[in-house]
C-alpha cells in the first residue's frame, strides 16, 4: 500500500513531515496565486523534486485544477519542464489529461479527485487512453468505488483531510480581503471557515473544502483494496501532515491504535467525517 | 438559424413550449436527470411528449444527465434502447463514459455534453467530441471568445443558457448539497440520491443559506454564497452573429404559464432580430423584468421547500 500527500510549496518540504509517506504530490491545484505554489515556479518545483530524489521518495507533479483556454499553455510549459524529472503527472481536467496522454505517451498519468469519475466505463475510458491511477470521485461510496477496480487501473482514495465540495471560475475569499485585512495571498493564511447551522466549509482558492476532516482511520480495512492512499494535506500546516502521515504509516504497518485514534480527532478543529463512503452526507462521522 | 430549446418538466409543459414558439425541449427521464423526479417523466409519457414535438415539426432531447452509481451500465443500455426506439432526436449527457457507450451503440444519435459535464476549455471539449459528444452546453461563466474558440477548435456545436442561474462554483463541481444532507432511494432498482444534484438532481442550494465567515473573529455574517438568476437579452444578437447554435431556457420545475410566456418573449426577440438584423431590446427589457419577478417568487417558493427538506423537516422534494 502506497501512502500519498500532497505539498503545495518549497516552505512546506520539511524532511520530518515527508519521512511517513511513499509518494508526494507537488503543487497546489485550486489556486496559481498560493504562496509560492509549485505550479507557478517552475525553478521551486525543480528544487522540489530534487529534494523528493534524494529521500527516495515517489515524485508527482499536480497540475491546476480548473483550467481555462488562456490557461492551457502555462500548464503546458509546467508538463515540458518535469515530464522526464517526475514519476507521475495528476491532472484533474479532462483536457490537460487528454494532452498528456496524447503528447507525453511514456509520461504515467493520475486522474485526481476532481476529474468526476462516477462510473465504471468512465475508468474504462480514461484507462483506455493511457491514464494509470484515478482518484474516484468525492462523492461515491465504498461499493462503487471497488467495481472501478475490475477495470484494471491503479485506485487512489483519499483516507484522511480535507475534500473539495466545490470548486469554481474564481477565490470568493478575496471578496473579503477588505474586511479581513489580508490580501491574495497572505489572505489563504487565515485560518478561516464560512459557517451556517451544522455546516462549516473552508474557503481556499477557487475551492470550497469540508470544514471536517475525512476520517477513515476506523475503516481503513474496508479501503485495502485500493492501491494507495491519501492524506489531504496541501491547504495544512507542516506539522498536521507529518503528525497525520505518522499515524497511517503505523496503522498501515502495525494497525489500530486507540491512542492514534484520538489524536487524529484532536487535530481536526472541526471535527471528522466519512465524506460520502458509506452512502451518507458527506459531513457525517459513523463509528466503527 | 438559432435553435430556441425550452424546458419539458411535463407533458403539458412540453406542449405549451411548443405552443410558445421553442424549436426544441429536453425532458428527464425519470430518475436520471438533474433534476426532482417529480419534474422527469415516465416512458409513456415521454412517448406523448416525443410525439407532441414532432407533431410541432420540433425535436426531443432527453436529458440522462445525473451520474449514474457506477455498475449501472447495463440498467444505461436499456434506458437508451428504449430512450433510442421511441424515435427522441438527441440526449443529454453528462458522464463521459456513458457518451462513448452510447456513440458506440448509437452512431446517428446526437450527444449533447450537459452543463454538468462543465467543460472548461477547447482540449477537453476535444476529448468529449472524441468520446462522441456533437454538442456541448457552454458553463455560464464562458466568455463568448471561449465559446467559439472552443467550436473552431473541435466543431462541437455551442448551446448557450439565456435563462439559468451562475453559482460560484462551476455546475457539475458541487458536492456542498450532499455534504450537507443525502437520502439515498431505491427508485425501480435505479439508485438515486436526493440531495446531490450530480447523482439525483435535488440539490437543496446551501449556498443561499445564512452565512458567516469566521477566523480569529466573525469578519462578516448574514451573507449567502453567490448563486444569480439571469435571464440574457443584450448579448443575444452577439451570440446569433457569432455563430451560439442552440439557446436555452432553463425551468423545468417552474410554472407552465411562466415558462409558456419566457418562451414567447424570446420567440419574438429572435424572429425580429432574423427578420430585421436587429432588434429593439428595450421593448423587451419591461415584459422580461416582470417575468422575472414572478420566476424569483416561484424561486423563492421552491429554495424554502428544498431547505426544509435539507433540515428534515419535511419530506416532499
Amino acid at each position: 500500500m502506497e501512502l500519498t500527500t500532497n505539498i503545495p510549496n518549497l516552505e512546506g518540504m520539511s524532511e520530518c513531515s515527508i519521512k511517513p509517506y511513499d509518494g508526494i504530490y507537488l503543487g497546489m491545484p485550486y489556486c496559481w496565486e498560493y504562496e509560492g505554489n509549485f505550479v507557478s515556479n517552475l525553478h521551486d518545483l525543480e528544487a522540489g523534486i530534487e529534494i523528493l530524489r534524494s529521500l527516495k521518495k515517489k515524485t508527482y507533479v499536480t497540475t491546476f485544477a480548473v483550467p481555462r483556454n488562456k490557461d492551457l499553455e502555462k500548464i503546458y510549459r509546467l508538463v515540458e519542464t518535469v515530464s522526464d524529472l517526475c514519476d507521475a503527472i495528476e491532472a484533474s481536467n479532462l483536457g490537460i489529461i487528454r494532452y498528456l496522454t496524447k503528447e507525453y505517451p511514456d509520461v504515467k498519468v493520475h486522474a485526481g479527485g476532481l476529474t468526476n469519475i462516477y462510473t465504471v466505463s468512465t475508468a474504462e475510458l480514461l484507462y483506455s487512453i493511457g491514464v494509470s491511477r484515478i482518484v474516484p470521485a468525492y462523492e461515491l461510496s465504498i461499493e462503487d468505488i471497488e467495481k472501478m477496480k475490475d477495470v484494471g487501473v491503479e485506485i487512489e482514495v483519499v483516507v484522511h483531510g480535507k475534500i473539495p465540495v466545490g470548486i469554481g471560475h474564481e477565490c470568493f475569499l478575496k471578496r473579503f480581503s477588505k474586511i479581513v485585512g489580508r490580501d491574495c495571498p497572505k489572505i489563504c493564511r487565515e485560518e478561516m471557515y464560512f459557517k451556517s447551522e451544522d455546516l462549516v466549509l473552508k474557503p481556499f482558492g477557487h475551492a470550497t473544502l469540508s470544514g471536517k476532516d475525512i476520517c477513515m482511520y476506523e475503516h481503513i480495512d474496508k479501503l485495502e483494496f485500493a492501491d494507495a492512499f491519501r492524506i489531504e494535506a496541501v491547504t495544512e500546516r507542516i506539522g498536521y501532515r507529518e503528525r497525520v502521515g505518522s499515524i497511517y504509516r503505523r496503522l498501515i504497518d502495525d494497525g489500530f491504535s486507540r491512542s492514534d485514534f484520538e489524536s487524529l480527532k484532536a487535530l481536526s478543529e472541526n471535527g471528522i467525517a466519512n465524506g460520502y463512503y458509506f452512502n451518507k452526507a458527506g459531513q457525517i462521522y459513523v463509528s466503527r | 438559424m438559432v435553435e430556441l430549446l425550452a424546458p419539458g418538466g411535463s407533458v403539458e409543459m412540453v406542449e405549451a413550449v411548443f405552443r410558445a414558439g421553442a424549436d426544441s425541449v429536453y425532458s428527464g427521464v425519470k430518475g436520471w436527470s438533474r433534476r426532482s423526479k417529480k419534474y422527469e417523466m415516465g416512458d409513456e409519457e415521454l412517448k406523448k411528449a416525443v410525439n407532441i414535438a414532432h407533431d410541432y415539426g420540433g425535436y426531443l432531447r432527453a436529458a440522462v444527465n445525473a451520474m449514474p452509481k457506477a455498475g449501472e451500465e447495463r440498467m444505461f443500455v436499456e434506458r437508451l434502447d428504449f430512450l433510442y426506439s421511441i424515435g427522441i432526436d438527441a440526449i443529454i449527457l453528462n458522464d463521459i463514459g456513458l457518451m462513448r457507450i452510447t456513440e458506440e451503440r448509437y452512431p446517428d444519435l446526437k450527444i449533447v455534453a450537459s452543463i454538468g459535464a462543465s467543460i472548461l476549455n477547447k482540449e477537453e471539449a476535444l476529448l468529449y467530441k472524441e468520446s462522441g459528444a456533437d454538442m456541448f452546453v457552454a458553463d455560464c461563466k464562458m466568455s463568448i471568445e471561449e465559446m467559439m474558440e472552443i467550436k473552431a477548435y473541435t466543431g462541437m456545436g455551442v448551446e448557450v443558457l439565456i435563462h439559468a442561474n451562475t453559482d460560484f462554483t462551476y455546475l457539475g463541481r458541487c458536492w456542498m448539497s450532499s455534504y450537507k444532507a443525502l437520502r439515498y432511494e431505491d427508485l425501480d432498482g435505479k439508485a438515486y440520491y436526493i440531495g446531490s444534484p450530480n447523482r439525483g438532481g435535488v440539490c437543496f442550494r446551501p449556498c443561499l443559506f445564512d452565512w458567516r465567515l469566521s477566523g480569529e473573529e466573525i469578519y462578516a455574517s448574514h451573507f449567502q454564497l453567490p448563486n444569480d438568476m439571469f435571464l440574457l437579452l443584450d448579448e443575444i444578437p452577439e451570440m446569433i452573429r457569432r455563430g451560439v447554435d442552440c439557446l436555452k431556457i432553463q425551468g423545468r420545475e417552474y410554472s407552465i404559464s411562466l415558462i409558456h410566456d419566457l418562451v414567447g418573449v424570446y420567440r419574438r426577440f429572435i424572429d425580429e432580430f432574423a427578420e430585421r438584423g436587429e432588434v429593439d431590446v428595450e421593448a423587451y427589457r419591461g415584459e422580461l423584468r416582470e417575468l422575472a419577478e414572478k420566476r424569483d417568487a416561484e424561486r423563492l417558493k421552491r429554495t424554502l421547500e428544498l431547505m426544509k427538506v435539507a433540515r428534515g423537516k419535511a419530506n416532499e422534494i
